[in-house]
């Protein structure tokens, strides 16, 4: 799973491999996404040792519009700005995001460990989630 | 029996109740319930119920088959929308009695078929019915007198009736019915009407494996290099099975890379489009070489078991909203969707990150505007002079509290309609062509209209059981056109000696009534006299 991000920089979650990653599916023009994504840059800020966060911008039909969400609440991640969902196909088959918003959590392996399906509760909750995924040995 | 006692049980029968004339034992009941419900009258009844019940599926928006429709009409209906929310109008195939109707049908069917599978499987290997003592008296017979021997006539009434496809019963000779041939053709009207019951059956599963597991989702996608992805995620609206599964959606994406429209230029319909056809590249999985694939109307491409269709197409006009500061709060293309065949659009554009106020517009977008007698008018669906009319609201647009809103609706209950600054009575409209860009008042920011680019509307689905639907509908014609061309028919040759010579009696007897069996008997008796046994009228005895 790769992209270019909304400078247009590559982003790579498989060199990710070995942390415990989140992934956020969002769309700017949807209120959840506005609601939830305060919380979820907390969290990463939070868990800055333990776990990668990388956006996945679907949905928006110009680049700008998600860069100035990504302005707006000062989101300190990259996000792939995929418009047509390609970023989400390897999911595939699996616990896929159903909603926008949809959180993903890959473990230490790169195996799907946890998924949101829509807003994420709250923070603390799902800091304690990504904790306990990220304590788990890393030798599955 | 919902009392207990103390007392050790005694196997006392009480005593038998009385049973007044008329009154039914729960067996009864039941097996009588059940003679109703299959009945043919029933099942009739019931097929017309389920054409009913079709109806307002027809009339009233269906969530299933058009999720924006639906949304549109349940807000111009406030009072009705409550009323037909509680009748499940807006999802009636979806609905319980909708189910109850085709569920009944289903029992009433099965109850139909299965005692006649039986009763057909023994008549099927039954022999031909015995000739009747006395064929004269059949509605359809003739008479003639051979000198043939009783034995060669029998013999070669066998053979005649053999070759008209008719089924000989064996004689026994010496045994009853040994003076006569016994024959019949035709049983598989029986069959057929059977094949045609079982075939509603089949069809009607086929529906309910496609509505169980299947999908249907719709979605509008960007022309210019806009693609899809099939996930949950990408779709506007979804109609998913009770039973569906999104983890068994095919990772297929596709691109649009071209769009054209054939526009008709001159006649009665000038302004309409002839046809439209998009050229997609696609991928059956993130793996897979991507192929080109031309969409027409009518021309779905399957992939794997999932369909595209090409249903509709329309515009997003290309604006940048700037705020009081002048940073671009908004930019890129808007779907507008289409009021009619022309292609006059409605929209909304959005711009939650303006300071010092969120700045949404709604209003109208014209693709080829013409002013006649000072109204606009448009006059065709392709954009040849785009215009749009848009009505400004400044303040907040709702889209913070968290809670889903379409984007295709402006909500303006925390938002302030901008007025004309000359007249503070009258709302403020900006029209704009491509490449103008207009200053609002009160430094709220600038709205420039940039371009235009095309949409498509796609539908998306997913139906098991489709194969079965339609073999069980060819099934069901076939069974349907045996059951009423192929006439059962039976035949009977009795040779006995008479006073003239050998007394040959030929009946035949049509089971389906109103058929007309004379060619039939004609034939008979003429293949057997044949030439060999010279120019003797068959005496013809009817009784009309």
């Amino acid at each position: 799973m790769a992209g270019e991000d909304l400078q247009g920089d590559p982003v790579s979650v498989t060199k990710m491999r070995g942390k415990v990653v989140v992934i956020n599916v969002w769309w700017s023009l949807c209120p959840p996404c506005r609601t939830e994504m305060p919380e979820l840059v907390e969290a990463s800020e939070e868990l800055g040792k333990d776990a990668e966060f990388v956006g996945i911008n679907i949905r928006d039909n110009a680049v700008e519009s998600a860069r100035l969400f990504a302005e707006q609440f000062k989101v300190p991640y990259p996000s792939i700005y995929s418009p047509d969902g390609q970023a989400l196909l390897p999911f595939a088959g699996t616990l896929s995001p159903r909603t926008i918003p949809s959180t993903v959590v890959l473990d230490r392996q790169g195996r799907i460990a946890a998924t949101v399906i829509g807003p994420i509760p709250s923070k603390n909750t799902f800091v304690d989630l990504v904790e306990g995924i990220a304590a788990e040995p890393a030798d599955g | 029996m919902s009392t207990t006692t103390d007392q050790p049980r005694t196997s006392a029968p009480g005593p038998e109740p009385e049973r007044r004339s008329g009154e039914l034992g729960f067996v009864e009941l039941l097996r009588w319930t059940w003679r109703q419900l299959t009945s043919m009258r029933t099942a009739l009844i019931l097929l017309l119920l389920l054409a009913l019940a079709s109806v307002p599926g027809s009339f009233i928006p269906q969530k299933g088959v058009d999720a924006l429709k639906t949304s549109t009409w349940q807000g111009q209906h406030p009072k009705l929308t409550p009323i037909y929310e509680r009748l499940g109008l807006f999802e009636v195939y979806d609905s319980p009695w909708f189910a109850a109707i085709y569920l009944l049908l289903g029992l009433s069917v099965i109850g139909c078929v299965v005692p006649r599978l039986r009763i057909y499987w023994k008549a099927m290997r039954a022999a031909p019915v015995r000739a009747p003592r006395y064929l004269t008296r059949m509605p359809d017979h003739a008479t003639y007198t051979t000198d043939a021997s009783p034995e060669e006539v029998l013999e070669r009434a066998e053979r005649v009736l053999r070759e008209r496809r008719f089924r000989v019963a064996d004689r026994s000779p010496g045994g009853p019915g040994a003076d006569a041939v016994a024959a019949e053709k035709g049983k598989l009207r029986e069959a057929g009407n059977l094949v045609f019951h079982f075939s509603i059956l089949v069809v009607m599963v086929g529906f309910a494996i496609g509505s169980l597991f299947g999908y249907k989702g719709g979605v509008i996608v960007p022309v210019d290099g806009g693609g899809f992805s099939n996930n949950l995620t990408q779709y506007d609206d979804f109609d998913p099975g009770t039973f569906f599964d999104p983890a068994g959606m095919e990772p297929f994406s596709f691109q649009i890379q071209d769009f054209t429209v054939d526009w008709v230029e001159s006649g009665r319909n000038q302004g309409m489009s002839r046809g439209f056809v998009s050229e997609i590249t696609y991928k059956e999985s993130p793996d897979s070489p991507q192929k080109d694939y031309h969409l027409r109307v009518n021309e779905p491409l399957s992939i794997g078991g999932t369909d595209v269709f090409l249903i509709g197409h329309g515009y997003s006009p290309v604006v940048t909203i700037r705020d009081g500061t002048g940073k671009v709060v908004a930019t890129g293309p808007t779907v507008f969707l289409p009021q009619g065949q022309d292609l006059f659009s409605f929209g909304v554009i959005k711009a939650p990150y303006a300071n010092p106020d969120q700045i949404g517009l709604e209003g109208v977008f014209y693709p080829t505007y013409v002013k006649i007698d000072g109204d606009p008018i448009n006059v065709m669906g392709d954009d040849r002079n785009p215009t749009l009319s848009m009505q400004v609201y400044r303040g907040d647009l709702g889209l913070d509290d968290g809670s889903p809103q379409s984007v295709y609706i402006l909500d303006k209950d925390r938002a302030t309609q901008v007025m004309r600054p000359d007249d503070p009575e009258r709302p403020l409209r900006i029209d704009l062509q491509p490449g103008q860009r207009v200053r609002l008042p009160n430094g709220l920011g600038s709205v420039s209209f940039d371009g235009v680019e095309e949409w498509n509307r796609v539908q998306i689905s997913r139906t098991p059981g489709m194969w079965l639907t339609l073999s069980g509908v060819v099934a069901a014609l076939i069974g349907l056109m045996g059951s009423l061309f192929i006439r059962p028919r039976r035949a009977w040759v009795r040779a006995r000696r008479g006073e003239q010579g050998i007394l040959v009696e030929v009946a035949v007897l049509d089971r389906s009534g109103g058929a007309d069996v004379t060619p039939e008997l004609d034939a008979v008796v003429a293949a057997l006299q044949g030439r060999d046994d010279g120019p003797d009228d068959p005496r013809r005895a009817r009784d009309e």
